[in-house]
């Protein structure tokens, strides 16, 4: 009780709030830039958090991941132009809306389904993490290799493309992480004589490189008239630009089932929100009174995946603070953001330190209150900004991004590797091989490798593999749930196939 | 050429530079240490088993596009870029790698930026004098009033002319 006190504290100074408030402003005028999706926004600005004390730089991260969810809306509807695929699925409905005169309302809409659905899986995540991460308190170095493997597979197995190049770009993650120092032995590895990478490859060269710098770069590609602005009239009713209490009211029981959808989604390593939002939207145009509406600028239909793929950021937390394991992008890029202030989240938190972790809890929940608040002032200016032209944007952006990868360290070898990473993350992109497993393999790479090297270790002192398992009972458990966890994902990855191929016959068949 | 040969050639290409990382890079790179003598495992294990599990991954795509007709495989080749403009983005990143490699470490951050960005504007097709010119400079401006004033953060200067301040 004295650690909760002492984290909501923290997280109500007025540093905090003052970083808190920062994030979100930062985060909402970033991610509605047209072609600045939420992980490229966030991926500039983490180099800035560690200059800033913990509980400043901390909760300006997770607001700011909130407001560039948000903000990566705006574009989405107005311009049509879905920063992440996840937001394709708010297009649909959004931008009907909004090509009609009602993008006020529209807007409107997606800032209350996300904050509802954000507040949702925070409060899951809440409760979720404690009770997992006293379970993980228990596991040694064989227990979190096998948790690794299986965060690693499913994350493969659930890979929208095809798993042998999901296995690829892990692998690839993996080597990139075994560049620097060996951890048990000291041996140089790959480094061939460079002392800049006797460290390891820097985490934020690597992140604003695979995720901002090869996006700019596969934009460019964009024909020349698309890289102008596009604009769109906006209705000067009131009705058209407001969201009634019936409208919020009606809209409550959607809310609610696509907030649980993404929590479940969001809560397994690898499914994502894009599967999140959907499976939300299919679901409420399924239990709509009128699923005629749907894809013509249905309120239900803009609610649902926006309130689903913002319960995923949430709920995508529970793996990461409970062991350690970021499932997503948004986690790892979370995870960064934490590692370079100095915490690593994982188990061992919850029991020496807690009260980070409840300051980090609180402080995702005032900055849901504080990106409602602000997304309502912001909706009107926000028209404004999306028409930046793409042609001035993206120079700057290169730029802008530049000064982030030189500042960390001093070095003009980490933005020299951040356009390397950017070059690969574009080559990997047009070849289909997708770059957020490549990142999740190189953060996951140190952990795997120490708790396996040290797990043969233990092996060798005890009586052989059959008598270690059957001394570590949370092993075998550990093993029997892992073993029904993956008949789940297996039969999931069997249903998305149907789904996919029962898609490709209807469209052939219109 | 068919799109199946283009993605059997690509993943030929990458299992040869595959080959190339494993039997000569990973020796040449990585000393054996201690550790493989029993304690634990030598620090080359994991670079090998994850280039071995590359070259398995990669021949199972191998396989698969070579025996298995009609399968709902999805093209090596992003198609939806291919009416795109690739080599613009291969302009481009030349010009960062070059101002990356060079042109900040002679002409420092703030001028080698503003010549940076100058050059990306003009190729993007953007021509009127004041956003070509004037933008790159307020976008300097705000990263030197971010980083200088309020990180106290230096960014390189000139190598060239070091008397130039910023």
């Amino acid at each position: 009780m004295e650690a909760i006190l002492e984290g909501i504290t923290l997280s109500l100074s007025v540093n905090a709030l003052f970083g808190i408030g920062i994030g979100v402003v930062l985060g909402q005028v970033l991610g509605s830039i047209p072609g600045l999706t939420a992980a490229m926004a966030v991926a500039l600005l983490i180099p800035f958090s560690f200059y800033f004390d913990p509980w400043v730089g901390i909760p300006m991260m997770l607001a700011m991941f909130k407001g560039s969810l948000f903000g990566s809306s705006i574009p989405a509807i107005l311009l049509r132009t879905p920063g992440t695929p996840a937001a394709a699925a708010t297009v649909i409905d959004g931008y009907p809306l909004a090509k009609a005169g009602k993008g006020g309302k529209a807007l409107r809409t997606v800032l209350y389904a996300s904050v509802f659905g954000d507040a949702f899986s925070d409060v899951c995540l809440i409760i979720g993490s404690g009770a997992l991460a006293a379970v993980a308190i228990r596991f040694g170095p064989s227990e979190y290799a096998i948790l690794v493997l299986f965060a690693l597979m499913s994350l493969v197995s659930l890979n929208r493309g095809t798993s042998w190049r999901g296995v690829v770009a892990i692998l690839v993650g993996v080597l990139i992480g075994c560049i620097g120092l060996d951890p048990i032995s000291g041996t140089a590895r790959l480094t061939f004589g460079n002392a800049e990478l006797f460290d390891g490859v820097g985490l934020i060269p690597m992140l604003i490189g695979f995720l901002a710098i090869s996006e700019v770069f596969t934009q460019l590609e964009q024909p020349p008239e698309q890289l102008r602005q596009r604009a769109i009239e906006f209705s000067k009713r009131p009705e058209d630009n407001q969201l009634s209490r019936q409208e919020k009211r009606e809209l409550l029981p959607t809310l609610l089932r696509s907030s649980m959808i993404g929590t479940v989604t969001g809560a397994l390593p690898g499914l994502g929100s894009t599967v999140a939002a959907f499976i939300a939207y299919n679901e409420a145009r399924r239990t709509a009174k009128n699923p005629e509406e749907f894809g013509k600028g249905s309120l239900h239909g803009i609610a649902a995946p926006e309130a689903a793929n913002n319960a995923v950021s949430g709920a995508n937390l529970i793996p990461l603070l409970a062991f350690g394991i970021p499932g997503d992008v948004a986690a790892a890029l979370i995870l960064g953001a934490l590692m370079i202030q100095g915490i690593t989240p994982g188990p061992l938190v919850f029991r020496d330190n807690p009260a980070p972790i409840y300051a980090i809890f609180s402080a995702m929940l005032m900055a849901n209150a504080v990106n409602y608040l602000v997304g309502i002032a912001y909706i009107p200016l926000a028209k404004k900004l999306v028409s930046v032209s793409k042609r001035l944007l993206f120079p700057a952006v290169l730029v802008f991004a530049s000064a982030g990868a030189y500042a960390m360290r001093g070095s003009l070898f980490d933005v020299q590797m951040m356009f390397v990473f950017g070059l690969i993350g574009w080559l990997m992109s047009k070849l289909r091989f997708p770059t957020v497993l490549l990142l999740i393999g190189f953060i996951l790479a140190p952990i795997l490798e120490r708790s396996a090297r040290q797990t043969l270790i233990l092996v060798d002192s005890s009586d052989g593999w059959i008598a270690f398992v059957q001394s570590r009972p949370v092993l075998m458990i550990l093993l029997g749930v892992l073993g029904f966890l993956s008949v789940l994902v297996i039969r999931q990855r069997i249903s998305m196939r149907r789904y996919a191929a029962r898609d490709d016959e209807a469209a052939d068949a219109s | 050429m068919s799109v199946k040969s283009r993605e059997i050639i690509i993943i030929a290409v990458l299992l040869l530079a595959t080959a190339v990382f494993g039997f000569v890079l990973i020796p040449v790179g990585v000393g054996e240490g201690f550790g493989s003598s029993g304690a634990g495992l030598s620090p080359r294990f994991m670079p090998e088993l994850a280039t071995l599990g590359i070259a398995l991954a990669l021949m199972f795509g191998l396989l698969r596009h070579v025996f298995v007709t009609g399968s709902n495989e999805v093209p090596c080749v992003a198609s939806d870029h291919e009416g795109g403009h690739p080599l613009r983005a291969v302009i481009v990143i030349s010009i960062c790698l070059f101002f990356a490699l060079i042109g900040f470490n002679l002409a420092g951050f703030y001028l080698g930026g503003i010549a940076m960005a100058v050059s990306l504007t003009m190729l993007l097709g953007e021509r009127r004098f004041v956003k070509v010119v004037l933008f790159p400079i307020l976008v300097l401006v705000a990263i030197y009033l971010v980083f200088e004033f309020g990180f106290q953060i230096r960014l390189p200067k000139s190598g060239l002319i070091p008397s130039i301040p910023v």
